[in-house]
């Protein structure tokens, strides 16, 4: 009962549970993930991860000045990426397909002995595609062993299966919520012999790493939550990727002017749907479908005064209009076929009548208007 | 002043989102005017009825491809400058279009701008063909230049982004 109450760092009998909670709760995501729970470090967040994977990695560098991202990559790995070069490190965008794959000849050419780590994820956050990361340390580790391979795994876990020993990346980054946990705590694997530099400064925690207090509560969440993931786990993904390609072919067959985003089948996230409707405006049909009880996100950043939509979706070749028609949904394990039908009943409707509200018509209404 | 970006709608805005006043085109519009792009994802065009002998504003319409802000800055808008001499819609502010909301999120002031931005180059398609009054500034005013700054910077971005691709 007292979990995560007592200061993990302090020997009272409080504080040693929590020390406790924490120590069995790597020891849960490491079994998930085939590591040893020494190799788990606790931030807040996986942009926090992330943050301390690239920065944290650099502080180590004298002579390795050169960065590999994709170029569809989160912005938790872009912003820290691009801050690097303040510091007189060279950043290279590695770019993707149309459905988001790295290119990996260009991959190959840009690597080198100057490299000091190549950061790509193994599913992407907005469009689901499952990189070929076997493929991509082969090239990395056959250019130069010195080389650290980084992974942003935080769409990964718990939609694809995760072996750190398999996967033979020296550091990925995990997140609580993107697997229903509590918002909150997050986790960055650090590879035994992998050397970083705090990139928090303050006084020592219970880790090295990432100084402050734990978020004890939190992360036994993002524990216990890695344990559901992985029950039964084969079947849960199979369901999954069920239910969401019958979103997905619901909405192709159901609405108009709508395309896929990212690739289809297996090498997609089980649980990713992103799709663009053309003249329709993602933020307005996101409140919309708020209204009737679907809660989903848009891709763009129309919240801020930025007018530049996705970064993800131009990556793929999308146009800016394309790109900013754009939804994601999530299918989550608690979703049925029931949920599925809902959305289908209501989507078609709701983007009719943002559509509506339009003064730009598609060229057929307009001329079927005419006639 | 807060750290936190606030993003929640209130009663007004969520209200004309779902019933929008005065939606749709006058065919036979005496003044129109559209701002903004679909490129910007921020786009919005305003349809005026003027009284020709009164100059006054007998009806307006917008369309909107915009978020929720948008369409209920275009709406709000219009309802605010039926029956009004065109010297005092030319008046409102985008402050006034958010007041009329009960108030729009910070990071959504730029929809009343554009609606603004919209409204004041219908009033100045209207005084195209015909001599100008004296109220009409000569300048573009910031409303306006906001409107045009967002199509030019979407267009910018947009062709940056064309010749990255093509460079790859």
């Amino acid at each position: 009962m007292w979990s995560g109450r007592g200061h993990p760092s302090i020997t009272h009998l409080m504080g040693w549970i929590s020390y406790q909670s924490l120590y069995e709760a790597a020891t849960n995501i490491a079994l998930a993930i085939n590591c040893s729970p020494e190799e788990i470090v606790y931030t807040h967040s996986g942009t926090e991860a992330n943050n301390l994977a690239i920065m944290g990695s650099a502080g180590f560098s004298s002579k390795r000045k050169k960065v590999l991202v994709s170029s569809i990559e989160h912005l938790s790995v872009i912003f820290p990426a691009e801050r690097l070069e303040k510091y007189g490190f060279k950043v290279i965008k590695v770019p993707v397909d149309g459905e988001g794959f790295l290119n990996l000849d260009f991959l190959s050419e840009h690597v080198d002995k100057e490299t000091l780590m190549v950061s790509v994820a193994t599913v992407n956050h907005e469009i689901g595609t499952i990189q070929d990361m076997k493929a991509l340390r082969d090239i990395v580790r056959d250019k130069d062993e010195g080389v650290l391979i980084h992974t942003d795994a935080c769409d990964a876990l718990g939609r694809v299966p995760l072996d750190m020993k398999k996967l033979d990346v020296d550091l990925a980054s995990f997140s609580g919520h993107k697997i229903y946990g509590p918002k909150g705590a997050g986790a960055l694997y650090v590879k035994e012999g992998i050397k970083l530099e705090p990139i928090v400064h303050g006084q020592l925690s219970t880790q090295k790493l990432w100084p402050g207090v734990e978020n004890v509560p939190g992360i036994i969440g993002f524990s216990k939550t890695v344990e559901i993931m992985h029950r039964n786990f084969r079947e849960n993904v199979s369901r999954m990727a069920e239910l969401r390609d019958s979103l997905i072919n619901g909405i192709l067959n159901n609405v108009d002017r709508a395309i896929l985003n990212g690739p289809s089948g297996d090498r997609r996230a089980p649980d990713n749907v992103n799709i663009s409707f053309l003249y329709c405006e993602e933020e307005a049909l996101t409140v919309e479908l708020s209204m009737k009880g679907i809660y989903v996100s848009s891709g763009s950043a129309c919240t801020s005064r930025v007018l530049e939509p996705s970064h993800v979706l131009l990556a793929i070749g999308r146009k800016y209009e394309e790109a900013h028609g754009s939804l994601l949904m999530k299918i989550s394990p608690s979703n049925t076929i029931s949920d599925i039908n809902y959305v289908l009943d209501v989507l078609p409707g709701a983007v009719k009548r943002i559509r509506s509200l339009s003064p730009v018509k598609p060229l057929k209404e307009v001329t079927q208007n005419v006639e | 002043m807060s750290s936190r970006v606030p993003l929640t709608y209130g009663r007004k805005v969520l209200e004309l989102f779902r019933n929008p006043k005065n939606l749709g085109r006058i065919d036979d519009a005496d003044a129109e005017a559209l701002a903004g792009s679909l490129a910007c994802g921020d786009m919005i065009a305003i349809y005026l009825k003027i009284d020709k002998s009164t100059e006054k504003i007998i009806d307006a319409k917008f369309e909107s491809y915009g978020c929720a802000a948008n369409i209920a800055a275009a709406s709000i808008l219009t309802e605010m400058v039926k029956g009004k001499p065109l010297h005092d819609a030319w008046k409102i502010s985008w402050r006034d279009v958010s007041d009329n909301l009960g108030g729009l999120p910070s990071v959504k002031y730029h929809c009343g701008v554009l609606a603004v931005g919209a409204l004041r180059r219908a009033i100045r398609a209207y005084y195209v063909n015909s001599p100008k009054p004296e109220w009409l500034p000569k300048e573009p005013t910031p409303e306006e230049k906001h409107a045009l700054e967002e199509e030019k910077l979407i267009d910018a971005l947009a062709r940056r982004t064309q010749k990255l691709s093509a460079n790859a």
